[in-house]
């Protein structure tokens, strides 16, 4: 059995990973899935008097990752979105930084991963290729050890996004079976990721394997949506605002829905995103419901509910709610242990059924 | 002298002239407005009843028109079509004399109408005649609503369903 056993959901727009603790529970991080090119030099005048910043040396590079690339460089800034990424290289960088943020500094992983229902049997194929062509064992280096970090890969898995979140209203924490009604009769879960949608109906918590293929929708996600429509609109107001990317959007909306400060601050000016943020979530919600509520699943008649999942949920949520009323059930009451965020669902669950799995 | 342009058809010059000129697109690929630009041809040449020469007297008369119609007033109407105003009249109404009604043609076709339905529930002896049948009163719709109880379905075994399934997937 494998020393650490984590459930890493490297998606698109960020990287949310938890680690099955000894002691009960689990840990969790997250970071926005992106790095920059870092020199990590200091002049040595202290904290007080430099930027302080995370690095992390991967094969010959040093990178700065997640929120650290809008605060301190901008340079090689890089993401990989799309089809194609599974576990290659920049996907594998996510992945490892994932395990070392959580703490493991060597010893087995048994490692749950997660891929766009769509995509799902080329990507799975994929990553169990890639993650092992090189040998099993990954070394990566964190600003302030002294030596690199060394683990081996015992197990990958593989799920499709959203039936693994489906998994922590299925499982409890300790991976033991829960019965309740919530997946009683046709659901359909909305996985409103960053840049994909993936829409999946199970009838009695059974799905067709067959119907994988056709429950995900590229550019559907909230980039294409959101982001790039509310960064093209604050691009026009000023000359200084044309260095923005979505990520600095992404930053602003998340920490909006933290704290309730959508305020976006650049070159001596300030813009409230947040009326820009609420008028294209409607949009968003609406371009949902008419391609793929009432498009795909008939407005949601025959379906017993619907539950909605992913970063895109407390954007859309209250809109697709109040068109589409009892059918949008809220998962949470229904979910053992601590409560998770919909954006964590896929990891999470992906912690369950591993544990399922390894007690079973 | 100053240009505008608005919704990019219909522009207007104002020069600090008494007199404007306003010009407007008709796109004859369209079936509407293809006729339309026929109707503008004989009111300026003449033809299909227009005496000709009356293009700019309609075009102003239709705008004046519509706009006080839109604003829920005959005004207009009544200046341009007087006849209308009198086919309106309570008085025309109370003294029979409808214009359509007069026409020999309709009432004869009513007549003919009442006629038929008069034969449907009193055929003439040359027609057949309706059994004498009883009478049964028509069916009552019996409200089925207190047949029909709704029950929700609660499968205990759905969370057990999906772990299979998933399980299944890495076989």
């Amino acid at each position: 059995m494998a020393t650490h056993i984590v459930s890493i959901d490297a998606g698109n727009g960020g990287t949310n990973a938890v680690r099955a603790m000894k002691s009960g529970g689990y840990k969790q991080i997250y970071f926005p899935s992106v790095r920059a090119s870092a020199t990590g030099e200091s002049l040595g005048l202290g904290k007080d008097l430099e930027l302080q910043y995370d690095y992390v040396d991967w094969g010959s590079h040093r990178y700065v990752i997640g929120d650290d690339v809008l605060r301190v460089t901008r340079r090689h800034m890089e993401r990989h979105q799309g089809a194609f990424r599974y576990g290659d290289e920049f996907h594998r960088f996510l992945i490892s930084v994932a395990v070392g943020k959580l703490g493991i500094r060597s010893g087995s992983v048994d490692l749950t991963l997660f891929a766009p229902p769509g995509m799902y049997v080329q990507a799975r194929e994929l990553l169990q290729k890639r993650l092992f062509e090189h040998g099993a064992t990954t070394m990566i280096q964190f600003k302030g050890d002294k030596k690199p970090r060394r683990w081996t890969y015992e197990n990958v898995t593989v799920w499709p996004e959203g039936l693994g979140a489906a998994a922590c209203f299925a499982l409890d924490e300790k991976g033991e079976v829960v019965a309740n009604d919530l997946l009683s009769g046709e659901t359909v879960i909305l996985d409103m990721g960053v840049y994909t949608l993936d829409a999946l109906k199970l009838t009695d918590g059974n799905f067709n394997p067959e119907m994988l293929e056709h429950a995900t929708w590229e550019n559907g996600g909230i980039s294409t949506h959101i982001l790039q429509p509310v960064l093209r609109a604050i691009k026009k107001t000023s000359n200084d605002f044309s260095i923005l990317t979505p990520d600095d959007i992404d930053l602003c909306l998340r920490t909006g829905l933290t704290t309730g400060d959508y305020t976006l601050r650049l070159a001596g000016y300030e813009v409230d995103l947040k009326p820009l943020i609420d008028r294209h979530s409607e949009r968003y919600a609406e371009w949902i419901a008419n391609n793929i509520i009432d498009g795909v699943f008939n407005g949601l008649r025959g379906i017993r509910s619907a539950i909605l999942i992913g970063g895109g949920h407390p954007l859309t949520e209250r809109w697709l709610r109040k068109w589409y009323a009892e059918k949008i059930v809220d998962p949470t009451p229904h979910i053992t242990g601590k409560k998770i965020a919909a954006v964590d669902m896929n990891a999470v669950g992906g912690l369950r059924l591993s544990l399922a799995r390894v007690t079973s | 002298m100053g240009w505008q342009e608005q919704a990019g058809q219909l522009w207007v010059k104002i020069a600090g002239r008494k007199k404007i000129r306003i010009n407007f697109w008709l796109d004859t690929s369209r079936e509407e407005e293809a006729s339309v630009a026929a109707m503008i041809y004989h009111l300026k040449y003449g033809g299909y009843g227009s005496p000709g020469r009356i293009f700019t007297k309609t075009i102003r008369d239709g705008i004046r028109l519509i706009w006080d119609l839109r604003q829920g007033k005959t005004d207009v109407l009544f200046e341009l079509f007087p006849w209308i105003k009198s086919e309106l009249s309570p008085r025309t109404l109370e003294e029979g004399t409808n214009r359509l009604a007069d026409t020999p043609i309709l009432v004869e076709k009513l007549e003919r109408l009442e006629q038929l339905l008069s034969e449907q529930f009193h055929p003439s002896s040359g027609n057949p005649k309706a059994l004498s049948a009883p009478q049964f009163a028509d069916p009552i719709d019996e409200d089925d609503d207190d047949l029909i109880q709704l029950r929700p379905v609660v499968n205990a075994n759905a969370s057990q369903n999906l772990i299979k399934s998933l399980m299944q997937l890495q076989n």
